[in-house]
């Protein structure tokens, strides 16, 4: 039987991420796009947060900096009190992502020769924390949280998109990261399965204490949010929270 | 095992593409088992040629009056070899298990009336000779009478039967004329070097002494055979001490010129194989280098969930030696069949049974698998993936997983 699920360590409030005027310009010069400008946010502990905004607004760009995918040209980044601005290698960042932050991608991203049960192994084993057992029984829990355990033995193409965007959150919750972030989650899915699928985000949320930020555009599913960040043109324009459930 | 799990994955992926990753191993296959077959062709050429040679003629070091080797030719019996008893304590003394011959090679013909042959001709100690070369029984005759031995060649030429009369006429030692045309042929000498079987008779020493006119404790060469091949060396330095009018021959100095050979052989058939091994090394970089483009979105997010750059290389390395491992492992296999049937077999070259000489190459060739030669092949399979899936690994661990995810977006 899995064991009870595990609340991420930490305490509720606490600072996970936070941007200090960041900017994010490509092309600088005659064609810069400013995809980022002069960004202040932070994301606490516990929190379940939508970047909400149309396309090209800057979700993705500020999504990749809060997930050390990319970097800011100007301004600062501090991830679970570290800075990561500038100055760290492809190897020192990955190991940051791999301790820190799981990551939720619209088109699910799974490994195709991997069962549901090995997709979320796989980043257990990547992060190097647990032993075989504890892996095991982690991967065990996640899967019945999901509603998977039937279907741990299938193959991403065996799965629904739905079943899938599961897996998805299987492997980024089961290390138990400080920070989940998702870019346009349920795209790629039915306005049912959506609907499940952030409901499921936020059952996480609350269940394991994790921290959620998404990016989204379907007004609908913000409606799940605690707080929901609006972005125009690079820039945060609005900022609204929201009385937790229940 | 360290990072199992990339080892699965890596598994798994080598299956994704199966006729890729076929064609990619099986050039790896061929690369071994062509490696091993040519090496231990080769192998068995010196092997073979080295075990005639020392078998049958020259054992593992022959010594002759220095001056007797300008006149070898001619094989002259009134060269001086002081003191061979002692010679041949001496060589026997190096080390136990030595075995020591001493004869007399003289110029013969050797007929049945109507048609003669020039020959060599040998006065050997039966026993003595049996001892050092594996020449088989050397029938005796009943009677008194004199007997002869002579090789295959030489008997199936005249068409004889052990017992018929047989002519026989040489230069004696003080240089007279002297024949005998009753000498019983005692039987064949079956030994696989050319030049015993074909151009060899041997007298046993009391007839050969006599014929010749000899003296006792005569001789025109020294042989001995060790436990140790390696011994011939030592033996060398004793025969060849300074002042000494002796010299020694070892077996690598008499089969010198066709390793030397083989060695040219051994570089043609290495090119062949470094040919075919480049081409398995370029199927192991384009499959890298495919799946790495094909898989890029894939690699991106596994370096977006943690996975370092490092390990990525490995991983995509992997890919490529646990191809090249199945290759190597069935090329192994192959290549092994192959020159194990040879091994005991032999590859025979009938055309070259009538050859004169040591050729170089054996009538019957025995190859020589060693694990040395399978190391060797199985080390260079996996070596040139290795290298090979260097430059796709490096590259797919240098994607930016923010680029590679937004592939196909």
């Amino acid at each position: 039987m899995p064991s009870e699920p595990t609340v991420a360590p930490g305490e509720a409030g606490e600072v996970v991420v936070r941007l200090e005027n960041a900017s994010r310009v490509y092309n600088p010069g005659e064609n810069e796009v400013r995809a980022m400008d002069a960004i202040d946010l932070v994301i606490r502990r516990g929190e379940f947060t939508a970047l909400v905004g149309p396309s090209g607004s800057g979700k993705s760009t500020l999504l990749h900096c809060l997930g050390c995918l990319d970097a800011p040209t100007s301004g600062r980044v501090v991830i679970a009190g570290q800075d990561v601005t500038a100055g760290l290698t492809a190897a020192q960042r990955g190991e940051i992502r791999n301790k820190s932050i799981g990551f939720i991608f619209q088109s699910f991203n799974l490994i195709p020769v991997l069962t549901a049960y090995e997709n979320i192994e796989f980043a257990l084993q990547i992060n190097g924390t647990m032993n075989a057992k504890q892996m095991r029984e982690r991967v065990l829990e996640m899967l019945d949280l999901l509603g998977l355990t039937t279907q741990k033995d299938r193959r991403p193409n065996q799965l629904s998109g739905g079943q899938q965007q599961r897996v998805a959150i299987g492997r980024a919750l089961a290390k138990r990261p400080a920070l989940i972030l998702a870019d346009e989650p349920t795209a790629n899915l039915d306005r049912k399965t959506s609907e499940d699928i952030i409901a499921l985000m936020r059952r996480m949320n609350e269940q394991l204490g994790a921290t959620f930020v998404f990016s989204t555009h379907d007004e609908h599913l913000m409606g799940h949010a605690r707080r929901i960040v609006r972005l125009t043109d690079g820039r945060i324009v609005s900022e609204e929270s929201r009385p937790a459930h229940g | 095992m360290a990072d199992a799990y990339l080892w699965r994955l890596a598994a798994r992926n080598a299956l994704r593409n199966r006729r890729r990753s076929f064609f990619t191993l099986t050039s790896i296959l061929l690369g071994v088992s062509l490696f091993i077959v040519t090496r231990s062709f080769v192998d068995g050429i010196d092997a073979t040629l080295i075990a005639i040679e020392v078998d049958n003629e020259s054992a593992h070091v022959r010594v002759v009056p220095t001056d007797y080797l300008k006149e070898e030719d001619y094989q002259p019996l009134d060269m001086p070899f002081p003191d061979v008893p002692g010679l041949s304590k001496r060589l026997a003394d190096l080390a136990p298990g030595t075995r020591v011959i001493d004869r007399v090679s003289f110029a013969a013909e050797v007929g049945d009336g109507r048609r003669t042959l020039r020959c060599r001709g040998l006065v050997v100690d039966r026993d003595a000779y049996k001892a050092v070369f594996p020449v088989g029984e050397l029938p005796v005759p009943p009677g008194d009478e004199p007997y002869l031995w002579a090789g295959t060649g030489i008997a199936d030429t005249f068409g004889w039967k052990p017992g018929d009369r047989i002519f026989l006429k040489a230069k004696t030692r003080r240089g007279t004329l002297n024949a005998l045309d009753a000498v019983r042929f005692a039987g064949p000498i079956s030994t696989g070097h050319p030049f015993v079987d074909n151009y060899t008779v041997i007298l046993p020493r009391h007839l050969g002494a006599e014929f010749l006119d000899l003296p006792a404790d005569f001789a025109t060469e020294v042989l001995a055979r060790f436990p140790d091949p390696a011994l011939a060396m030592a033996a060398e330095r004793l025969v060849e001490a300074p002042g000494s009018v002796l010299t020694a021959e070892t077996w690598e100095e008499r089969t010198a010129d066709f390793r030397a050979v083989n060695q040219i052989r051994r570089a043609a058939f290495n090119i062949v194989v470094a040919l075919i091994l480049m081409m398995g090394a370029a199927g192991v970089a384009n499959t890298g280098l495919m799946s790495a483009i094909e898989r890029t979105r894939e690699i991106g997010t596994l370096m977006a969930i943690g996975l370092a750059p490092a390990r990525v290389r490995k991983l995509m390395t992997i890919e490529a030696v646990l191809i090249a491992l199945v290759g190597a492992v069935l090329g192994v296999l192959l290549g092994s069949l192959v020159a194990h049937h040879f091994a005991v077999h032999g590859l025979h070259f009938p055309e070259l049974e009538q050859a004169e000489n040591v050729s170089l190459v054996p009538p019957v060739l025995f190859f020589d698998l060693s694990a040395r030669t399978i190391g060797m092949a199985a080390a260079f399979g996996i070596g040139t993936a290795l290298i090979a899936a260097i430059w796709p690994a490096v590259r797919a661990s240098r994607l930016s997983p923010i680029e590679a995810l937004r592939e196909d977006d």
